[in-house]
């Protein structure tokens, strides 16, 4: 060995051109208004600001720095986590889960959530199902952690969730790991918009639940975009209650972030939550996702906990955040359906879109990209297709961006 | 979800009425346990001294978890498994029913009586073949229908006051006191209307006689 670095991690690369190509868009629309920036998984408003919440401005008017400079404890504060549940599954949700411990450490971003989620419950010689269309994010949080990726389609000919294929590779699996652990991004899937319907709901539940007569199951839900689905996140929330169907031998872990629900990317912060029956179970999270975190990150941003804690327990602030988060969500809808529009005058091919940040066109061809870019449009290339974030431009930026797809895919494909 | 104990009595229930619902939580007390593996369904919990068990191999190999005791312990086996149950967020808004812990030794019978009225925070049900036995609380009901209820009968576990409407023999506000065995032998009284236990005071155990 040559390299002061074992081989192994010279293999690692970060695949995502994402933040990259959102840089430069960012940098020439600074220079030319006219440019189209759909690069970024981030909420701009009409004026092409990024979205700033009353409740943040709130503390910035009045810092309590004592709240904000210090350090926060590993799991994070309890009235935090205590509000962030609340959000999620609902002011009562003691009464309405009674079944089931909820507990939650707070994490930098749903980015801390997933990682800490493949390392505490998965070993090297296990590995994860994953979509084969999703945030290339996912494979490398596994590879860096040594746990192999096995890919599920994630949607059938009726453009539903495909339960035949999560089954297919779930059992393939279960013939050579103890137990099987899937990723599931709802709703506002990323790349697609792909948000799960009911029965997506019932019939993963009763996969899972036959699958758990052979081994343990792990369910991760990514829930980045939660209040960005139908009626922000309320149908989404209605599917969580389905989940009490779930047998004791399945585990969903729910991964939480900040960054999209209270605008607050850069802060990095986030939740993992933990749904189970079993007493052993819960303890056993609690004490190794803080070991997890003091060894990594050892404590999130107080400064965004302070955010969040200050809003969601004040009734007041609550109800006018979510006012402004339903409107944002409803925003993102009009962007969607004038985009979606124009593009469907060319015919351009795109994934199931329901609602979320970005939309996938189903077109995987260098000229195409190229043509977009020389109209001043800036997408990114997403695995197979070229993902538009609908989150970065705003309602006149989304019929003329579908204009330009569309013209390219005529010029190049049509 | 419902919770499912499985005992070793040797009159067998279990494999023959058990309807699948892989949401079930199982449990499998000593010999249970295999009497779960008999089914393909693997025990989240085989608990025990498995002293009586011949394939305890097999047990430790296919349960989720297994909690192996000392056979010179105060708890019965089916003891153990209720203490469990507080392991279980929220056991006492489940269902359970418990299956072949009675028809065998009469001891065994007995001490599963007791245990239903030690443990009578939790809503179970001891079944085989043609009973369920079960304990109610204060302000818990029965609802019991002629088509499938031969007989019913309700004993105080303490002193206690109940209701019992569209029976034979209904009574109103009376006094059950323990060891009254007057409430013997009741049965729905038509097809129309379901045959309603309610205890206003105390708490009862009520055996069912089905068809
Ligand atoms: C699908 C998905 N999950 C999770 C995240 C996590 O984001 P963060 O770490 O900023 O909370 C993102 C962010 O882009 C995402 O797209």
């Amino acid at each position: 060995m040559k390299e002061f670095m074992p081989q192994e991690n010279q293999n690692k690369k970060v695949q995502e051109n994402v933040l990259a190509i959102s840089a430069k868009a960012r940098e020439e629309k600074a220079h030319n208004p006219a440019i189209i920036n759909a690069t970024s998984g981030t909420y701009y408003d009409e004026d092409g600001s990024i979205k700033v919440f009353e409740c943040v401005k709130d503390i910035f008017n009045h810092p309590n720095y004592n709240n904000i400079l210090t350090y926060s404890s590993v799991t994070g504060s309890k009235s935090f986590l205590d509000a962030v549940k609340k959000w999620i599954f609902g002011d009562d949700y003691e009464q309405a889960y009674p079944n089931y411990y909820f507990n939650a450490i707070a994490t930098p971003g749903g980015t801390g959530a997933l990682t800490m989620s493949l390392a505490t419950y998965l070993t090297p010689s296990e590995g994860i199902m994953l979509p084969n269309i999703m945030w290339p994010v996912y494979t490398q949080m596994a590879t860096n952690l040594n746990i192999k990726p096995h890919l599920y389609e994630l949607f059938d000919e009726q453009n539903k969730l495909n339960l035949a294929s999560i089954k297919k590779v779930a059992q393939e699996l279960q013939t050579k790991y103890q137990k099987v652990a899937l990723i599931i991004n709802d709703p506002c899937h990323n790349p697609t918009g792909y948000s799960m319907t009911k029965d997506d709901y019932v019939g993963l539940i009763d996969l899972l639940n036959e699958l758990a007569t052979k081994t343990k199951v792990i369910l991760i839900l990514d829930i980045a975009y939660l209040d960005y689905g139908h009626s922000s996140g309320q149908i989404t929330r209605k599917h969580f209650k389905l989940l009490t169907k779930l047998s004791s031998n399945v585990m969903t872990l729910f991964t939480f972030s900040a960054s999209k629900t209270f605008g607050l990317y850069g802060l990095r912060l986030g939740a993992l939550i933990q749904m189970t029956t079993l007493l052993k179970e819960a303890d056993l999270f609690v004490s190794a996702t803080s070991y997890f975190a003091r060894a990594t990150w050892s404590n999130v941003s107080h400064l965004g906990m302070e955010i969040i804690e200050k809003t969601l327990t004040d009734e007041k602030k609550k109800q006018a955040f979510t006012k402004e988060i339903l409107i944002a969500s409803n925003n993102l809808a009009k962007r969607a359906e004038l985009f979606i529009a124009s593009l469907q005058k060319y015919q351009v091919p795109f994934a199931p879109y329901v609602n979320g940040f970005f939309v996938l066109i189903l077109v995987d061809n260098e000229s195409f990209e190229n043509e977009i870019a020389k109209k001043g449009a800036y997408g990114c290339h997403f695995g197979k297709g070229y993902r538009v974030a609908l989150s970065s431009i705003n309602l006149d930026e989304a019929p003329k961006l579908g204009d330009i797809i569309g013209q390219a895919y005529q010029k190049t494909l049509g | 979800m419902r919770i499912i104990i499985v005992g070793s009595s040797p009159v067998k229930t279990f494999f023959k009425k058990y309807q699948l619902n892989p949401s079930d939580y199982f449990i499998g007390v000593d010999g249970g346990a295999l009497e779960l593996l008999k089914k393909d369904i693997k025990p989240d919990l085989a608990i025990g001294d498995f002293d009586s068990t011949n394939d305890f191999e097999k047990v430790k190999k296919e349960a989720y978890e297994v909690k192996c005791y000392n056979p010179c312990k105060d708890e019965t086996d089916l003891e153990l498994a209720f203490k469990a149950l507080e392991n279980l967020k929220g056991a006492t808004n489940l269902e359970i029913d418990v299956y072949d812990a009675i028809g065998g030794r009469l001891d065994h019978e007995f001490n599963a009586y007791l245990l239903l009225a030690k443990y009578k925070q939790y809503k179970i049900h001891l079944l085989d073949d043609k009973n369920e036995v079960l304990c109610l609380n204060k302000g818990q009901a029965v609802y019991l229908k002629k088509a499938s209820c031969q007989y019913f009968s309700v004993f105080a576990l303490e002193s206690a006051v109940i209701n019992i409407n569209n029976s034979l023999y209904n009574l109103e506000n009376r006094l059950l006191k323990l060891f009254d065995t007057y409430a013997i032998s009741n049965e729905p009284l038509n097809d129309h209307t379901r045959a309603i236990i309610e205890v206003k005071e105390g708490s009862i155990i009520v055996f069912i006689n089905y068809k």
